[in-house]
């Protein structure tokens, strides 16, 4: 996922998967960086942040669209600029949660 | 008599006349008749050779109008994931920059080739690359050495370059290509050899027809933090504040790491349509050639054909005068 954010943040999320490049200006996004639940707004600080699996959530005006993400980077440019890069990236709509609660089971066993 | 005029005839030229000119019609053909082949004694003109070389050129050039067909399929099924995937390394070259002319001690040369063969000259611009690259970095204090992915490059490369292989990984297209199975080699590649600097050569696809031989760096973090010292290109990466809870260099490790998968990923891919494109190319080039080859080899036929049919209508005509006469 490749977000650019500029002021207002605009992004471009790239994925492995899918290679979506999609740069949009929002607001806020808010990343789930290893250290927390990262804010981004326009004139974040610099930054270079690794991010464990969790939500994503692109705040654009009212709207709100959260993405389940896989590990990856986060580079914050001083421009406003954003850049998300991460193996995967799921819509949370597009996620069962049964069908995910199943596989928990079934992967544990499979650990243990 | 006549017909010992016209053997002796036949004898200086190359076609042989046939002694049964009631067959004449049927054109028999037994011996061979092209210029050196013909042994003494035999005298026929035939044209089963020409036949046959003729069935042959044409099977040759259905094969690689097939091949072509193959080739131009398998291409748009991965131009379009290689396409996408290009975005991948973008950010990481806008932070880290690619610096081909980094000095370092210890470069790791990436060569990625294809497995199968008939597909132009790619790999030979890759390997000659690498080589060059080798010849580059050799020296006091320096070394490189070879992680060669594909059967073509080890080919080539186990010649003369054995000892400074590392890693060589075949059969890369078995399962069609994703970003786990790269991960993964790449992981193999990082656990196992030491590098500084990690260079990918590939061939990168810009169009069907133009496949350019590419050299992409990937620099582990201590170089990187040397170069960022140093100004120039990485000067900014100081001004990065590094969020997490472990430290910077651990952090910059991980980077250089998510950054060698995504580089190998892209790589990868499009070497494969650089590799279906430079097919397509070869097998078009090679069924025209089969086409030109069967112009000419028809060209040869008929007139063996006429050239035979005129003799055998001499020998008739002579025939039938030298028994009037």
């Amino acid at each position: 996922m490749f977000l650019f954010l500029q002021p207002p943040l605009t992004r471009s999320h790239r994925t492995v998967r899918r290679g979506i490049v999609r740069r949009y200006e929002v607001d806020m996004v808010i990343v789930p960086a290893t250290t927390g639940q990262m804010g981004v707004l326009p004139g974040h600080v610099a930054t270079i942040a690794e991010f464990k699996p969790g939500v994503l959530s692109v705040h654009e005006g009212s709207e709100t669209t959260k993405y389940f993400v896989s590990s990856g980077f986060v580079f914050i440019h001083a421009n406003s600029f954003a850049d998300i890069i991460t193996v995967k990236a799921v819509p949370l709509d597009r996620i069962n949660a049964n069908l995910v609660q199943k596989r928990l089971v079934d992967f544990t066993q499979k650990l243990s | 008599m006549a017909m010992a005029a016209l053997r002796r005839e036949g004898r200086r030229f190359a076609p042989m006349i046939s002694p049964r000119p009631i067959t004449a019609l049927r054109s028999s053909p037994l011996a061979p008749s092209l210029e050196d082949e013909c042994p003494i004694g035999v005298r026929y003109i035939s044209t089963q050779v020409v036949r046959n070389r003729m069935k042959s050129v044409k099977n040759i050039q259905k094969i690689t109008k097939a091949m072509k067909m193959v080739a131009a399929s398998k291409l748009r099924a991965i131009q379009t994931k290689a396409e996408n995937s290009r975005g991948l390394w973008q950010p990481f070259t806008a932070l880290l920059g690619d610096l081909p002319s980094a000095n370092v001690k210890k470069n790791v040369v990436v060569t990625i080739s294809s497995d199968k063969g008939l597909c132009g000259g790619i790999n030979s611009t890759s390997v000659k690359i690498s080589k060059g690259f080798h010849k580059l970095n050799s020296g006091p204090e320096k070394e490189t050495k070879y992680v060669i992915l594909g059967e073509k490059a080890k080919a080539q490369l186990v010649r003369d370059s054995k000892k400074d292989i590392e890693l060589i990984i075949t059969e890369l297209q078995k399962n069609p290509l994703n970003y786990t199975q790269v991960s993964v080699l790449a992981d193999e590649i990082l656990k196992n050899v030491e590098y500084d600097a990690l260079r990918i050569v590939f061939n990168k696809f810009h169009s069907v027809v133009s496949f350019v031989p590419t050299v992409s760096t990937v620099l582990s973090p201590e170089i990187v933090e040397r170069e960022a010292e140093s100004g120039g290109k990485l000067g900014d990466l100081d001004s990065y504040e590094v969020e997490g809870g472990e430290t910077k260099g651990e952090i910059l490790q991980n980077l250089a790491e998510f950054q060698f998968s995504c580089v190998m990923f892209n790589a990868v891919l499009e070497n494969a349509c650089s590799e279906q494109g430079a097919r397509m190319s070869a097998m078009d080039s090679s069924s025209r050639n089969a086409g030109d080859m069967l112009d000419r080899l028809t060209l040869t036929y008929n007139r063996t054909r006429q050239a035979s049919i005129t003799t055998e209508l001499i020998e008739i005509i002579s025939g039938a005068s030298a028994l009037e006469g």
